[in-house]
Parts: C-alpha cells; structure tokens; sequence
C-alpha cells in the first residue's frame, strides 16, 4: 500500500492521460485532486507538534539528566544532610508545581507534566543519593523497584505517558539485573508488562503497547532459559531444549491471532503489525532448529523425566491456539493456518519425537507445508499484506539459512558426505521450486495475484550456487547409502515428494518447459548422489559437475531468451564468466608464472569479454525485438 | 481534575519522600545502635551512572575457608543463599576477623556476640560472601586519589543484631577520611 503523497504524486501523473483517453473530465480531475490534497492537509494538521512543546520536552529531558547527573557528582563541599534536605526540597519543589498547573489551575499542561517527570526522576535521586550517602550496595536493584513502582503510581494516577515509559524502562532493569546479577527467574515480572499494556492503552500509547510485548516475550525467555539453566543432566537438557523449540509453533500461533484480532482496534494496529511479525518469526524457529541430523536422547522426549514441566507448557499453549481459533472463527478470519500449525504439533507429540529420522522427516514436511501455507492461503485477502511480504521473505531466507547451514556441515574437515549434504540442498531448492510452482498453478486458476519469478530465481540461484562450490577438487566421498538412515531417508522424502510434484505440475502446468528444464538439474543431482562413493576419483566429479554448471548456464541462458528476462540472462552470463574464470586459474596456476599469466589472462579477458558482450547484445536485441514483434 | 487524583497525587508524593525517610532513617538507626567493627580491606575504582564513584571494598572476611563453616550440609551452599558470618576480635589485634559461618544464625549467636549478614557469590575453592558494605561511595575523582595514596586501608561498619551492617568511615593508615 502506498502512502498518500506517494498516491497524490502517482495521480497527478495518471490523470491526464485518464483525460485523454476520456474516462474523466478535467473538472472531475481537478475534484479528485482537491479531495486528496485536502486528506494530507488535514492529516499533517492532525499530526503537527508544536515547537514550543518540542523545546519544552527538550528541556525537561535536559533537566531531569541535570539532576541525576548533579548527585552523581557526589559534590562533597556540601554536607549529606543539605544534600538530603535539598533534594527533598527539590522532589517537593517539582511535584509541587507539577500540581499546581495540572490539578489547582488545569492550565500550562505541558509544564506540569515536564514537572512531575522531573519529580519522578528527583524521587530516584534521591534513592540514589541515600544509596550514596549511606554506602548502601546490597541489592542495588531494590532501589531501582522503588523508584519504579513510585513513577508507576504517579503515572498511572494522572494517566502520564512519559511516565509510564519511565516506569516500564525501570521495571525492566530491574528484571533484567535481577535475573543477570542474582539469577532470580522473576516468575511474577509477566504482572509488568500486562499491566502496562493496559496503561498503555488506556494512554493510546501504541508504542508502549509493543514494548511490553516484547518485554512479555522477554520474560517468556527468561522463565524457560531459566528452568533449562537449572538441568544438569544432557539428555533431559536436549529433551527439554526440543519440546521449548515445538512449543514456538502453538506460540507463534497465538500471537499471530492476537496480532490479527488487535489489528481492528484502532489504536492498536501497529503494534499489531509488529506482534504479527513475531509470531510469524517464531512460528519458525522449530523449523530452523530441529531440521537438522542431531542426537536425541530417546524414542520419545514428550511427558518423560525430566521433562514434564516443558510438556505440560506445551500442552496449555496448544490449549492457547484453541482458543485462538475459536477466537479467530468469531471474527471471520482465516484459521486455516492455526489448525495446520494445531494439528501439526499434535501429531509431532503423538509420534515418537526423539526419533531421528521421525522429527526429521517431519520438520520437513511441516517446514513445506508452512511455507505453502504462508504462499497460498493469503493471496487474495487485501488486509494480509504483511503475510504476504513474509511468503517471498520467509521462503528465501529459509533458502539461505538451510544452504548456509547444509553448506557449513559439508564443508567440515574431512567431511565424507560433502557431495551427498551440497546434493541434499539441491534437492531442497528443487522441492521449493516446486511448491512455488503448485501456488502458482492455484492462483492461476483462482485469478489471484501472484509473483512467481522472485522465488524461481532464489532457487536458480541457490542450486547453481552450490554447482559451482561442487565444481572444485571434492576429497574422497563415502556412499550416500552409508549415511545415517535419517540423513537416507530425507533424501528419500525430497525425491518421491518432487517427483509426486512433477507428475501433479506436468498434468496441470500449461508451461511444462521450466518442469523440464528444472527437471534436468533435479535428475542429474540425483543420478549424482548415488553415483559419488569410494573409489571414484575426484576428476570423475569434477568433470561430472562442471558439466552440470555448464548445463545449467545453458538452461538459465536459454530460459532468459523464452521469457525475454534480461536479468536473468545478466545473471547466466555472469555464472559462465565465474565459472570460466574459475576454471581458467584451476588448470593454469601452477604453469605460468604469475605476471605471464597475468598478462595473458588480461588479453583472454578482453577478447572473452568482447565475444561475450556482443553475443549478450545480439541476445538482448533478439529480445527486442521478439517483443515488439509481439507488441 | 477528579478529587480521587488530587487525593491520589498527594498520598503517592507522600509516600516517595516516605520511601526516602525510611531509607535514611533505618541507616541512621544502624549506624548509631550497631556494634562498631574495623575491617581490613583492598579497593579499586568504578563507577555508577546515578550514584557517582565509588571505591569496592573487599574485606578478608570476603572470601572464608570451608573449614570454618558450622552449618549444615556445605556442598547445598551455592550462590545467592543468605549466610551469617560471626565476628571477633583478637586480643590485642586492631581488626576483626570471621572465626565461623553458617547458614543458621541462632546456632552462631548462642556463642558470637556480633554476627554478620551475607549473600554468597560463589562457592569454589573458597565460599565467596557479600555484605552490601561493599561500595563506598566517594566525589568525582577522588577514588583513584585515594588509591594511589592508600598502602592501608580500613572501614568501620555498624552491625546490628539481626546482622545486618553499614558502612560509617573509611581510613587510611588509620587516618579517616573525610570530603568536606
């Protein structure tokens, strides 16, 4: 959605052509601007700040840091007790005035307010100045709760926002070095930030209503954290650190629900916007965590010893994503995602979880049908925009993190499996393709916008990205069919799935030539995995998937010209050039001397260059004109 | 305005300078009331943002041996817990000195006249105490002056019955000092 000016601008623009080809008259265009250039005239109205209260909210800061800054000095020419009776006068003086403008004269409401800050921010001066005079440094944290809850009782009486701010950020620290400084999980701090929401709210102070989420997300944390902190054996330790990251999935639900239910409230829909994005960010950390080979204790990790408290949690979040739905279901939005998310991690604590190759083979099912779900589900809906955006974000970050993180394990020393771990990427992107290329299929046929290209080509990129990492000298390789049967069976989802894809795309897809071409990466990455094992040379490999990468070139060359995509054939171009280049020092290193093939290279270049610009051009002005052929 | 925020206003205003009364008056209270204990100790200089410098004090009574503990069960101390540390005085020696801890202050008070409250900080090879008398709070500056003059230093604390103590003077080689 685009601002207003940005739309005034656009119209601007678009109206005389509307003119021309007589859809408006020119006094309905001058009408249409008018009523838009009204609209921002009375919104920035709404929205001005006067100077004189920027200047006085400047000086109040400036103020209450001079105090807190003045004690701090620890000025000894003057004696405690004139100090104590000074700021004693001072939280007088402040609060004094303060009441004077807001309560006895209801007039000069910004000085009042800059006032009674200045009185709150005294009060904690002068905890600090008794701390100091005094020498008291034994649980500093409570004089940070005093001064808290002080600010908190004043700010909630006169409904002062600034305030609330004063006594969140307080009640914070307090928390926070409770918790660093004297390991106290502070099990009633969540009281804080729903209290403050409410205060928050009551104020219409959205932003204070989106820290205290995450102030509640914080605390979330720290419970857990905590209770894991307190475990000091491994295995329920693994168990327990497994069932908090499952537990991310009912609870990224529920915030999403109270995302979408707040976005109503007027007041609250941008903090809504914000709890919406967290609970989609933590709908995915099981997915980011269990998805790969790790070690679990036992068959099962649910209702074991030790682990109970994480069960019973996840158990009432699931109870939480109930209610959700039916909270959802009464105001008519989309629960489709909620009962997926619901079922998905009923069954995952049905199953045997600690089961490798079970949690596996499940975190990947349910990563594919998350982002199917995330593509598909909110495609037509104008009011989803933020899903929407985090559909292409979601699915390509999950592209990078699953290819860094499979690339950082094929790439440890000594690593046998480095081809079979860079082939099980391939496979990964190639199913992403096809999930992209299914809600493509059904948008199509619903009429409903959507933009393939942007995860077609993350996956491009992504498979011919680690072509050319396998295109170097690989170490011997073990066969894939001697990997640990969680890894085989992965494998063995990744190519019935694709291959159950293809065969769905191929009897609905109209455009069969992007199966094929796709399908000739995917066969030949297969077909490769089970040929790589001992006793193969490396030269075999290399010369296998240099072959590849030049295939694939060849196809993203040949695609640019059928879709007429002169960035994707930039792109082409550029991968053939890295790899030529790439090869080129390969093979001739170590028999030239450096300034030789220095020179020589340069010349290469040029002449490489020069044939590669022109066949580009020529590409280029085929395209042309091909398309004003068509036009 | 409504009555209940004027009433409100003025009572919460009350309390906070209440706050400070109590604050100061419980110092006050234990500073005169407490029994007077001279400690030795080793300083160094940091800072806090809303109370100015400060020299840490780290007593010998700090870190105790084990071997002095009268308590139950040793190895279930661990950080955080709530320990009383008996004091005494050697015959003819200027400092005091712990001579035995334990988590039960009852036990320790039937045979110790002056008994001091702590927080353990960490429990290896000796267990690590806190007092809350640990800062000393001096002007802007002056604590790396003070260091650099100190080959000896001390502090006097208050100690009350229930244990629990306050700082009241610093000195170096027995020399109080004073800021103004």
């Amino acid at each position: 959605m685009i601002s207003l000016k940005k739309f005034l601008k656009k119209l601007r623009v678009e109206s005389p052509k509307w003119i021309s080809a007589g859809i408006i008259n020119d006094s309905q265009k001058n009408s249409l601007l008018k009523f838009y250039e009204d609209e921002i005239a009375t919104k920035k109205k709404t929205l001005s700040i006067g100077l004189p209260a920027i200047i006085m909210g400047l000086a109040g800061v400036l103020l209450c840091t001079g105090i807190i800054i003045f004690y701090a000095a620890n000025w000894r020419s003057m004696p405690p007790t004139v100090k104590l009776a000074q700021i004693f006068f001072l939280i007088i003086l402040t609060y004094g005035i303060s009441y004077y403008f807001l309560i006895v004269q209801n007039s000069n409401i910004l000085i009042g307010r800059i006032m009674m800050m200045a009185g709150m921010v005294s009060y904690g001066a002068g905890i600090a100045l008794v701390a100091q005079i005094y020498h008291i440094s034994a649980h500093p944290t409570n004089g940070i709760l005093a001064w808290a809850i002080g600010a908190l009782a004043l700010s909630w009486v006169m409904k002062e926002k600034w305030g609330l701010y004063l006594a969140s950020a307080l009640f914070f620290i307090w928390n926070t070095w409770e918790l660093i400084e004297f390991k106290n999980p502070n099990y009633f701090y969540i009281v804080v930030p729903l209290l403050f929401s409410y205060l928050f709210y009551k104020v219409r102070g959205s932003t204070g209503v989106a820290l205290m989420f995450f102030a509640a997300f914080f605390w979330f944390y720290q419970i857990n954290l905590h209770w894991i902190g307190q475990i000091h054996n491994n295995d329920i330790e693994t168990s327990s650190l497994v069932i908090l990251s499952l537990c991310h999935i009912p609870l990224g639900l529920i915030i999403i629900g109270i995302g979408w239910i707040l976005k109503k409230n007027e007041i609250l829909n941008i903090p809504a916007v914000i709890i919406t994005v967290s609970g989609w960010l933590a709908l995915c950390v099981p997915f980011l965590t269990l998805s790969w080979p790790i070690k679990l204790p036992s068959q099962y990790l649910v209702f074991q010893s030790g682990t109970v408290y994480y069960s019973i949690e996840l158990l009432l979040l699931l109870a939480g994503v109930a209610g959700v739905i039916y909270s959802l279901y009464r105001n008519n939005l989309d629960v489709r995602m909620h009962w997926g998310g619901f079922i998905f991690t009923t069954v995952v604590c049905v199953l045997p979880q600690g089961n490798n190759t079970i949690i596996l083979a499940a975190m990947h099912v349910g990563l594919f049908a998350f982002l199917f779900g995330l593509l598909d589900f909110y495609l037509a809906d104008p009011g989803r925009r933020i899903e929407r955006f985090l559909s292409y974000f979601l699915f390509i970050a999950f592209l990078v993190i699953k290819g860094s993180g499979l690339r950082i394990i094929a790439g440890a020393e000594n690593n046998e499996y480095f081809i079979a771990y860079c082939i099980g990427f391939i496979l990964y992107g190639v199913a992403s393709f096809l999930v992209n290329q299914t809600v493509q299929i059904r948008s199509d046929n619903r009429g409903y916008p959507f933009r393939p290209n942007i995860i077609n080509a993350a996956c491009a990129f992504a498979a011919y990205f680690i072509i050319y990492t396998l295109s170097f000298k690989v170490d011997d390789q073990n066969s894939v069919l001697d990997a640990a049967p969680s890894v085989l069976f992965l494998i063995f989802l990744l190519i019935v799935s694709s291959l159950a894809l293809y065969i769905y795309l191929w009897m609905r897809s109209s455009n069969k030539l992007l199966l094929v071409l796709s399908g000739i990466i995917f066969f030949s990455s297969s077909i490769m995995l089970f040929v790589s094992g001992p006793g193969v040379s490396w030269i075999v490999y290399s010369l296998l998937f240099n072959i590849l990468l030049f295939v694939a070139t060849a196809i993203f060359i040949y695609y640019s010209t059928r879709i007429n995509s002169r960035l994707l054939l930039n792109f082409a171009i550029a991968g053939f050039v890295l790899h030529v280049v790439t090869r080129y020092f390969d093979v001739f290193w170590d028999l030239m001397s450096g300034a030789g093939l220095f020179i020589v290279t340069g010349i290469i270049g040029i002449a490489g260059g020069w044939l590669l610009e022109k066949n580009r051009r020529r590409l280029i002005r085929n395209m042309d004109q091909s398309l004003g052929g068509t036009a | 305005m409504k009555s209940f925020q004027k009433a409100a206003f003025i009572t919460i205003v009350i309390m906070q300078i209440a706050v400070l009364g109590v604050m100061i008056g419980n110092r006050v209270c234990l500073l005169d009331t407490g029994v007077k204990v001279l400690l030795k100790c080793e300083p160094v200089d940091p800072r806090s943002l809303i109370s100015g410098d400060y020299v840490i004090l780290n007593y010998e009574i700090s870190s105790l041996a084990k071997d002095i503990y009268t308590g139950p069960n040793l190895n279930n101390l661990k950080p955080n817990d709530t320990v009383y540390v008996a004091l005494e005085k050697l015959i003819n020696k200027k400092y005091w000195v712990a001579k035995s801890f334990s988590t039960d202050y009852d036990t320790l008070r039937k045979s110790y006249p002056v008994i001091m409250r702590g927080t353990i900080k960490d429990t290896y090879s000796t267990i690590r105490i806190h007092y809350g008398i640990e800062n000393y709070f001096v002007p802007q500056n002056q604590g790396l002056k003070i260091e650099q003059k100190m080959d000896d230093i001390s502090v006097e604390i208050s100690v009350s019955d229930t244990g629990e103590s306050a700082l009241s003077r610093l000195f170096i080689s027995d020399r109080e000092v004073t800021f103004y």
